[in-house]
């Protein structure tokens, strides 16, 4: 919202202005400034100075046809409504200037006349302010009759301000600001009648005119306060913008998406703002949507995608903006049964947190939209070449190139594969990443404070994966970490396969081994609803780098993890992400009773007696239980007691073991060791009381 | 009919223990994750929802781009969540109830463990049917 024009953000106020007497200017100003709502005045300390208030002449050929205009909206007409095109003029005198000696006296007519001159063509009312330094000061009554039919003015509309009386003065400025706010509402109500004149009677030659005359009434509405009237024509013209897209044939296609939807923008912006400021928050949202749908599918080509994106998300941002700062309270009865039976409203809607997080969801759109650009267009970049001097036109929304030819300077219209140049050179400057991440931290902190944890941590994710795109790993792990408890602690097993699935490539990023096997494992092992079929390759940018949930994928990551334990990764490609140095040691992972990796592998210990007897054979149960999808072959399985000398060590039979039969302690046993998905496995291991006594009795051992 | 849905059964414990992607659109295996996003994210508004009002059947909590999330929540606070677009709120409310005598019927199982995962593929046929009938 901050990118919007003053004249746009805020309400119009009446502009008046004054001429002559300057020292008097600073008090009247503060008491136009005082009044509810206030007036801006434009001040002007001599009469030489009025010329700024003439009308620009336009030659307009009365012969010749009525011209199509260049545009809808002109970007300064607002601007200079405010600024510059004062309601009402006041000619300011001193009462000696018009009391005194014939020179001043015919000095006085003819500034007046000038000012009057100047103001000629438009409807712009003159007030005449005269300025005594007593009350007992009496001006003749012939001086002020002769000036006001020298000004061609009301009598109520000669103002005498009295300059050292502290009542009379505040009295007679009183009755000038009031003078004065009167012929404000006069002058925009006249203006606005006279053009909604041309609409009613369908005076205009292009539907652009009648959308300019649509804003043009609805400013002047505003300009008065009157905001059922100033809704009434901007809704009025947004709904014939909308309906000028499959008809204006005025710009080549892209660009007149691009003006429509600027201007679109302005009207909806000025809609929403009415609409917030009177407290009626439900009809916002509702006009809100209404203005989303209306053009969330007019995308253009391909190639310009990425600009409906940028200006969709603009859209959600800049409402979240307005809804914040109008500080709505959103109504006590929270039903879901606001707005119409068919679209009610939910009660995020309520909430700037929903469009920041939307925004930065469509801002993403764009990122995608631009790195599709960015390829199909650096392919034929060399033959194009980039337009220069490429600027915004008078006209919103609009662009046109400067042509310089010696001393002249020609403004020429752009084709659409200038301006498509133009603009994705214009857009490949910013960094979208970290505007998506601001977007998303603004949502983040926002749902945290309304205790939505589920939407913070999908704001969070947001994040994370635009960290991700950016290619900075640590601060996309560390957040992806957040969220995948919160998915583990809540067994959205789907929505943790994605997370993970980022986790995994952050860890192989950042080259850390046991992350890498850690999260690999769990992903393998997840628990994953029957209904996951083949997956297929559409909208691959959709999904994580995890892919589809399938079965297949999971037994490709176990496998992945298999060859990199094994070292066979290493040895096939020396430029392996991961460390070579660290193949050397073992990974060691712990699996305890609060680790994610408790669904990957499964042990119990149980022992067959209640108690152990001296010289009796002793059975213990060592069960096993994996959930990767494929089987699990296990080379060597320790069973470690507190007591070491308790210890005992089971080998694969699948194992060639002739060479190391003979280091084989006696308690040593081989049997098959492969885990099936989620089948037990059940060791029994008998504990011989021969050995067992040798171990203990020592001084047995000695006789 | 609907161009789009996903159904999704969570328990009392916030997790979910039925998933099923209805509707006639061909199926397409990457939009589950973002359907189950939405779901997921939309659960902080059903929480408080679900105690401001006494009615089970909670229509348009929440909203992405063109999809609605309607919910239907049973008296042991197990939540039907319901991704959809625009569409008539009797066929989503018939949808909800004839699911709720279906689920009943799973309770009442004395071998089901309550808020585990509905694994019968009886139950998904049924409720794949109910979807094509009212949704």
């Amino acid at each position: 919202m901050e990118d919007y024009p003053e004249e746009l953000r805020t309400p119009p106020l009446s502009l008046v202005s004054i001429v002559g007497c300057p020292e008097l200017h600073p008090a009247i100003s503060a008491a136009l400034s005082s009044r509810q709502p206030p007036m801006n005045l434009l001040a002007l300390p001599d009469f030489s100075k009025a010329s700024i208030l003439a009308r620009t002449a336009k030659a307009r050929d009365p012969l010749a046809p009525p011209q199509a205009p260049a545009g809808i909206l002109k970007k300064d007409w607002l601007l200079k409504h405010r600024t510059r095109v004062p309601a009402a003029v006041a000619a300011m005198f001193r009462a000696d200037q018009v009391s005194g000696d014939p020179a001043q006296w015919l000095q006085a007519c003819s500034d007046l006349e000038n000012l009057k001159s100047v103001i000629q063509g438009r409807n712009t009312k003159l007030v005449v302010i005269l300025v005594q330094s007593q009350a007992g000061d009496e001006l003749s009554e012939d001086v002020t009759v002769a000036l006001r039919k020298r000004a061609e003015i009301d009598s109520k509309h000669l103002v005498v301000l009295v300059e050292r009386d502290e009542m009379e003065w505040t009295k007679s400025l009183n009755k000038l600001t009031t003078v004065f706010a009167e012929l404000c509402t006069t002058y925009y109500k006249d203006e606005g009648r006279r053009v909604k004149a041309r609409i009613e009677k369908r005076n205009f030659s292009s539907v652009e005119l009648s959308i300019r005359y649509c804003f043009k009434v609805a400013v002047y509405a505003e300009f008065r306060r009157d905001w059922p009237e100033a809704l009434k024509f901007y809704e009025e013209g947004i709904r014939v913008l909308r309906e000028m897209i499959g008809t204006s044939t005025r710009l080549p296609p892209t660009q007149r998406l691009v003006e429509v939807k600027a201007v679109a923008e302005q009207f909806h912006f000025k809609i929403s703002t009415i609409l917030l400021h009177g407290g009626k928050v439900v009809g916002a949202i509702t006009w809100f949507r209404k203005h989303i749908r209306s053009y969330e599918r007019v995308v253009g080509s391909p190639e310009v995608a990425f600009l409906h994106w940028e200006w969709f998300s603009r859209q959600f941002l800049v409402f979240g903006e307005l809804i914040e700062t109008t500080s709505t309270t959103v109504p006590d009865t929270l039903s879901p049964r606001f707005g119409t039976a068919d679209n009610a409203l939910t009660e995020w809607e309520f909430q700037p947190a929903y469009y920041y997080q939307l925004a930065a969801n469509y801002l993403r759109e764009k990122r995608y939209a631009l790195e599709f650009s960015s390829s199909s267009v650096s392919l034929t970049k060399g033959v194009n070449g980039l337009p220069e001097s490429v600027m915004p036109s008078v006209y919103v929304g609009q662009y046109v190139r400067l042509f310089e030819q010696g001393d002249t300077v020609a403004v020429l219209p752009l084709s659409d594969t200038e301006y498509t140049s133009y603009a994705l050179s214009e857009a490949e400057r910013f960094q979208d990443s970290y505007e998506i991440i601001a977007l998303f931290r603004k949502a983040y902190e926002s749902f945290r404070s309304l205790g939505a944890t589920r939407m913070a941590s999908a704001c969070s994710g947001g994040m994370a994966i635009e960290y991700y795109a950016a290619g900075d790993f640590s601060n996309a792990k560390q957040l992806f970490d957040g969220v995948a408890g919160l998915y583990r602690q809540e067994g959205w097993a789907t929505l943790l396969w994605e997370n993970l699935g980022y986790l995994r490539e952050c860890a192989r990023k950042l080259k850390s081994l046991k992350d890498f096997i850690s999260y690999s494992l769990e992903m393998a092992a997840l628990p994953l609803f029957s209904g996951s079929g083949q997956g297929n390759s559409e909208n691959k940018r959709k999904n994580g780098p995890a892919g589809s949930p399938t079965i297949s994928s999971r037994e490709l990551i176990q496998q992945e993890v298999i060859n990199i334990l094994e070292g066979k990764h290493a040895s096939e490609n020396t430029d392996d992400e991961f460390d070579l140095h660290l193949m050397e040691e073992s990974t060691h992972l712990d699996i305890d009773q609060i680790s994610p990796l408790r669904i990957v592998f499964l042990a119990s210990v149980a022992f067959h007696d209640q108690s152990v007897k001296p010289d009796s054979p002793m059975l213990v149960s060592v069960s096993l239980q994996s959930h990767l999808p494929c089987p699990v072959m296990i080379d060597k399985l320790e069973v470690q007691f507190n007591q070491s000398d308790c210890n005992f060590v089971i080998v694969s039979a699948q194992e060639d073991c002739s060479a190391s039969n003979s280091h084989v302690h006696d308690g040593a046993v081989q049997t098959p060791l492969t885990l099936f998905t989620d089948k037990w496995m059940r060791l029994t291991h008998e504990v011989k009381p021969e050995w067992k006594a040798g171990m203990f009795g020592g001084e047995g051992n000695n006789k | 009919m609907a161009s789009t849905a996903c159904f999704v059964i969570v328990s009392k414990n916030d997790i979910p223990i039925y998933e099923a992607e209805v509707g006639s659109a061909p199926k397409r295996e990457d939009q589950a994750y973002q359907h189950q996003f939405i779901l997921h994210a939309a659960l902080d508004v059903v929480q408080d929802l679900a105690w401001a009002t006494n009615t089970m059947f909670l229509k348009s909590v929440d909203r992405f781009d063109d999809l609605v999330v309607s919910v239907y929540v049973t008296a042991g606070h197990t939540r039907f969540m319901l991704l959809h677009d625009s569409r008539s709120e009797d066929g989503i409310k018939s949808f909800f109830q004839e699911v709720h005598e279906l689920y009943i019927k799973i309770f009442l199982n004395p071998l089901y463990l309550p808020g585990s995962r509905i694994t019968s593929s009886h139950f998904d046929t049924k409720v794949r049917a109910l979807a094509r009938k009212y949704l």
